[in-house]
């Protein structure tokens, strides 16, 4: 495979699991498990919402860069569902390897968060 | 909603499954045929070493297929390294197939066997059955029904955000096959929709075959307007025999490398000689599927004495959509990432409906014992015969092909149909166990399928001296990824065997009040 190719492709293995896994931290279910001394708020779940979807869709135009549009947009789906089982298995076996990515969010979404601070 | 999902599934689930394996199987079918072939396990073509046709090659064909009206070559491949030449036979009335060395010509030797593209993808969608095409009617069935209880999974399912990540392994069996029936179903749910659409499509003209009469209505009959529509949408060139031996023939070679010219970035893969050795005689090129999802109709038609063209033809535009949605089906394309892909999908699509199985038993098992109903006992044995007992099945033919001498025959039947039987033996055996063992033949048939796939892997060393160190050594992909592919099989009825021991719900059923409690919402992650 070109190393262009493989470029594009590693991008969008990057950009589903990233949609994936951020959809996953703003679930109810897991929600307390990453953050326990906070709770889910609308605005912090929206904005969350919206870069997952930014991070699937963009991985749309990585797979037709890296295998053309025929190839690419087949990729496209079925890498989102990997990434998505990839996501789970981690949430399953060892939920604490998506702990890095759970601090990364609470640095980014601090504003957010300070608001809803218990006491 | 809920009773259409569980019904159509507790109904047609079983052959729901059976077209999935052998559907997820398909998907590496030319491996298995590797693996099953021993002699045509070549090193793959490469520029140091060009495929020649004319002479040694195009000599063995005219000789192997003498008297046949057409033969036709497909061109070796990275999954094919052999060119394969088949004919029909004009005694038998059958398509004969051998293998032929794609430098040398020498005619390989033949393992009879049907393997992975003869035996395993024909099953996945006319499972064998070619009484008025039964076959292929109950798997449009099945497909429709597939895709009623996807649909309806979808509307039954209420949490189906709040459960999309969510499989608690630890938890008792009813709720851990609910977690992943529900996980395999969401996640993989583009596949599992569009695997059975993109299938019903391919046999359109079988399920519809009034759509063609109303495209032509010119046309007599059924048979006529199918005919006039084959022509138009897949191209056809015919031309009468001249029952005058043929004075020159032109070389087979140059006539592949002006077709390639005229196909920018795509190569031949198919090469038919129409009327061989008559006056008459043309030859039929076809571009490869390799390059792209789309299953292109490129083919040319040029007269076999002088190498002219005399038809090319290209699907009109309207077709694209029809052989892309046959592309995406078939997985003929050569994109190893996607083709991995695929065969996790139709993992997942088995482990679904196996889990759906599951989660029906296991949430009736208790109540239709207390009432003395025979419902799970009966779905139980055809949830055994057809999850565990087809993986089963297949194991025996893989041994059965590595066991079976060359030349094997009883009663007049070959190799071939004896590894055949050997599948459906042990697929019948399965389920008369299932029958007498209840609830243990879980259990008792994954320590079989355990030890059958060490074993085809033991054979497979023993009988061509390819171990897995070997294959791997030797860059024989197909061998050494079958090997490993048989030895995870191993491995996981390994788990299920523990599972099972250490699952007291599947062993010894709980009191009525247990099993009745409702299943409780759980936060953890273990």
């Amino acid at each position: 495979m070109p190393e262009e190719s493989l470029f594009w492709l590693s991008i969008a293995i990057l950009l589903t699991w990233l949609g994936c896994a951020l959809l996953a931290l703003a679930q109810e279910r897991h929600f307390g498990f990453f953050y326990p001394s906070l709770r889910p708020f609308d605005q912090f779940i929206r904005a969350q919402a919206a870069i997952r979807l930014i991070a699937v869709c963009f991985a749309l135009p990585a797979c037709i860069a890296a295998q053309g549009a025929g190839f690419g947009s087949v990729l496209w789906i079925l890498l989102t569902t990997a990434s998505a089982m990839a996501v789970a298995l981690q949430l399953t076996w060892t939920p604490g390897a998506l702990k890095p990515l759970a601090w990364l969010v609470k640095r980014l979404f601090s504003d957010f968060f300070s608001t809803n601070l218990p006491g | 909603m809920n009773a259409l999902h569980t019904w159509a599934g507790v109904v047609l689930g079983s052959l729901i499954f059976v077209i999935f394996w052998m559907g997820t199987l398909s998907v590496f079918d030319r491996e298995i045929d590797r693996w099953m072939m021993p002699a045509t396990r070549l090193a793959a073509p490469s520029s140091q070493a060009p495929i020649k046709l004319d002479g040694a090659v195009t000599g063995a064909a005219m000789q192997l297929a003498k008297g046949a009206p057409q033969w036709f070559f497909r061109l070796p491949s990275e999954r094919v390294p052999a060119i394969e030449l088949r004919w029909r036979n004009e005694a038998t009335k059958a398509f004969e197939r051998r293998f032929l060395h794609p430098q040398t010509g020498a005619v390989l030797a033949d393992a009879d066997t049907l393997a992975g593209t003869g035996f395993i993808f024909p099953f996945h969608y006319t499972l064998h059955i070619k009484w008025v095409d039964l076959g292929e009617w109950l798997v449009g069935l099945a497909g429709m029904a597939m895709l009623l209880t996807v649909v309806s999974g979808v509307v039954t399912h209420r949490r189906l955000f709040a459960d999309f990540f969510t499989f608690r392994p630890k938890k008792k069996m009813q709720r851990a096959s609910l977690d992943l029936h529900n996980l395999m179903g969401v996640l993989a749910l583009p596949f599992h929709f569009l695997m059975p659409l993109s299938g019903v499509i391919l046999l359109f003209a079988l399920y519809w075959p009034s759509a063609h009469m109303g495209q032509y209505p010119q046309a007599k009959n059924v048979e006529e307007s199918k005919k006039a529509f084959t022509a138009e949408a897949y191209g056809q060139y015919k031309r009468a025999k001249a029952n005058q031996p043929a004075q020159s023939a032109a070389s087979l070679d140059a006539m592949l490398a002006s077709a390639e010219k005229q196909w920018p970035g795509g190569k031949a893969d198919f090469v038919r000689v129409w009327l061989p050795g008559d006056a008459n005689s043309y030859v039929e090129l076809r571009r490869s599927y390799a390059g792209e999802v789309t299953m292109n109709l490129d083919q040319i038609y040029l007269d076999a004495a002088t190498g002219k063209v005399l038809k090319r033809f290209e699907a009109a535009p309207v077709m694209a959509v029809q052989r892309f949605t046959a592309g995406a089906h078939r997985v003929l394309f050569d994109h190893w990432t996607l083709r991995w892909l695929y065969f996790l999908g139709g993992l997942s699509g088995c482990i679904m409906i196996a889990t759906g199985f599951l989660f029906w038993l296991e949430s009736r098992r208790t109540s239709h014992a207390k009432h003395g109903l025979a419902g799970v006992r009966v779905v139980e044995a055809l949830t055994v015969f057809t999850v565990p007992g087809i993986v089963m099945a297949t194991l025996a033919f893989f041994i059965a092909n590595r066991l079976l001498p060359a030349g094997a025959s009883v009663g007049g039947y070959g190799r071939a149909t004896l590894e055949m039987w050997a599948f459906y033996g042990v697929w019948l055996a399965t389920l008369a166990h299932a029958g007498m063992r209840g609830r243990w033949a879980w259990r008792e048939q994954a320590v079989v399928i355990g030890f059958l796939a060490v074993l085809a892997v033991l054979l497979n060393w023993l009988t061509t001296r390819h171990h897995l160190a070997a294959s791997l050594q030797q860059g024989m992909w197909a061998v050494a990824g079958m090997d490993l592919a048989l030895l995870t099989a191993a491995s996981l009825a390994w788990v299920a065997v523990r599972r099972l021991r250490a699952n007291g719900a599947m062993a010894q059923p709980k009191a009525p009040q247990a099993a009745a409690k409702p299943l409780q919402r759980d936060k953890s992650h273990a």
